[in-house]
């Protein structure tokens, strides 16, 4: 059921959503409703791809907007697809640091085109 | 206190928008709340200011609503020891100060507005003396004002009656800007005494101490750096009086250090790391506090959880 939340998202590079380009598959969602965790692992198109943070920002947005308040949602890059896969997690995963990215009008722009 | 906490009162003001931070007046009579909706809220017990558990709880009400001042979150805010100043920290970059007008808490005026972060602006500490504000924020530095008539007034203490009979005035200008965190600044805050040390803790893992030389004002250095979170520390809380440092972090871990003097300005002096506790929270801690008279701590959590302890 997440994966019908994130899979229409567009790639903010490529006209096609990131499901066509394989970067988010519903093998890599872990739900554990009992425990309000949810934990996307999504993998992006090439691994020094420069747009994986917004990528990750997008699909955390999507699925802030569409879930219930009480899960927990983790946005992780898949183990090994980014070279720079820890400080890209540690980022979409501080909330302070997405609220303020979300709040941002520009990359609001940006993240509403996807 | 022992096993039994019992919620007084649920308080709305912010309609469905986060509420990123909430400061008690030091007098104990009122409290401020502010956050997404670029509110600050003021509440008190209109019929008993300072008595937070009432027989009739909706006697908490909001008696002022600070707005219109920020164009984003603001992210904290915090009171002068005298309680009539708030300063206020937002995304937008800027610090505003607001004053009780004749001490009408229902009443609020803006006195100063301070620029010059690059971006957002996370946290602020006014010094004990209120002569200094500290704030810091993304742009990885931490920025000194200093509110130029109480400085003016330390300057002079020997000179002629004139310059006492300045007005007091809310003119800030930035007297330092400290650098040596790399990445964001969390959270900072002065020494309840002394102002010249402040504490800073960042999503660069680390805490860093700095301190004022004696013989330079406004000359800032680090004087010591505190490592052993694995990620973002969050928040940290001090207890002078037990030698006591506790902070807490997006690893999940709290730890606690100790100064092997007693002297936090003695740039020899050493930080211990005495404990660690690693299973209160399983998700990242966000906010730490001690309660000194009681000896008491408690912390946030990201599990929707907030624990109290007790220090023995």
């Amino acid at each position: 059921e997440i994966f019908e939340y994130i899979r229409n998202i567009n790639d903010p590079e490529h006209p096609l959503t990131l499901e066509a380009l394989n970067v988010v598959n519903v093998d890599n969602i872990t739900v554990d409703d009992a425990n309000n965790t949810v934990i996307v692992k999504f993998t992006p198109t090439i691994p020094h791809c420069s747009m994986a943070t917004l990528i990750g920002l997008c699909i955390r947005i999507k699925l802030l907007r569409s879930l219930a308040n009480r899960f927990k949602i983790t946005v992780l890059i898949y183990p090994g697809s980014h070279q720079s896969e820890l400080a890209i997690n540690k980022q979409l995963n501080d909330k302070e640091r997405v609220a303020a990215a979300i709040e941002n009008n520009h990359l609001y722009e940006v993240v509403n085109k996807c | 206190m022992a096993n039994n906490l019992q919620r007084i009162v649920s308080l709305s003001g912010h309609e469905d928008d986060r509420i990123w931070h909430i400061s008690w007046s030091h007098n104990g009579k009122y409290l401020a709340s502010c956050g997404e909706d670029k509110n600050i809220l003021i509440w008190t017990n209109i019929n008993e200011p300072g008595n937070w558990d009432p027989i009739n709880p909706s006697d908490i009400t909001i008696i002022s609503k600070l707005n219109e001042a920020q164009t984003r979150t603001i992210r904290s805010c915090e009171w002068s020891s005298d309680s009539k100043l708030i300063a206020s920290a937002s995304f937008d970059g800027i610090v505003i100060i607001w004053e009780t007008i004749n001490n009408n808490y229902n009443n609020w005026e803006q006195v100063a507005s301070l620029e010059g972060h690059e971006n957002e602006v996370k946290s602020l500490s006014w010094s004990y003396d209120n002569r200094l504000i500290a704030t810091c924020g993304r742009d990885k530095k931490i920025w000194i004002w200093e509110n130029i008539y109480l400085a003016n007034q330390v300057n002079n203490q020997s000179l002629s009656s004139y310059f006492s009979k300045q007005q007091p005035s809310y003119e800030y200008e930035c007297v330092a800007t400290l650098e040596g965190h790399t990445q964001d600044i969390k959270y900072i805050t002065f020494h309840n005494q002394l102002n010249t040390l402040l504490f800073s803790c960042s999503y660069d893992d680390t805490i860093r101490i700095w301190q004022e030389d004696p013989d330079e004002r406004n000359e800032w250095s680090c004087i010591s750096i505190l490592q052993g979170h694995t990620s973002t520390v969050w928040q940290l809380s001090i207890n002078y009086q037990s030698n006591l440092l506790i902070s807490c972090s997006d690893d999940k871990n709290l730890i606690i250090w100790m100064n092997n003097s007693n002297d936090w300005t003695d740039s020899d002096s050493n930080w211990l790391i005495v404990s660690k506790a690693t299973n209160l929270h399983k998700f990242p801690i966000y906010s730490i506090d001690i309660s000194k008279d009681y000896g008491y701590i408690a912390t946030g959590g990201g599990d929707n959880t907030i624990i109290i302890g007790e220090t023995k």
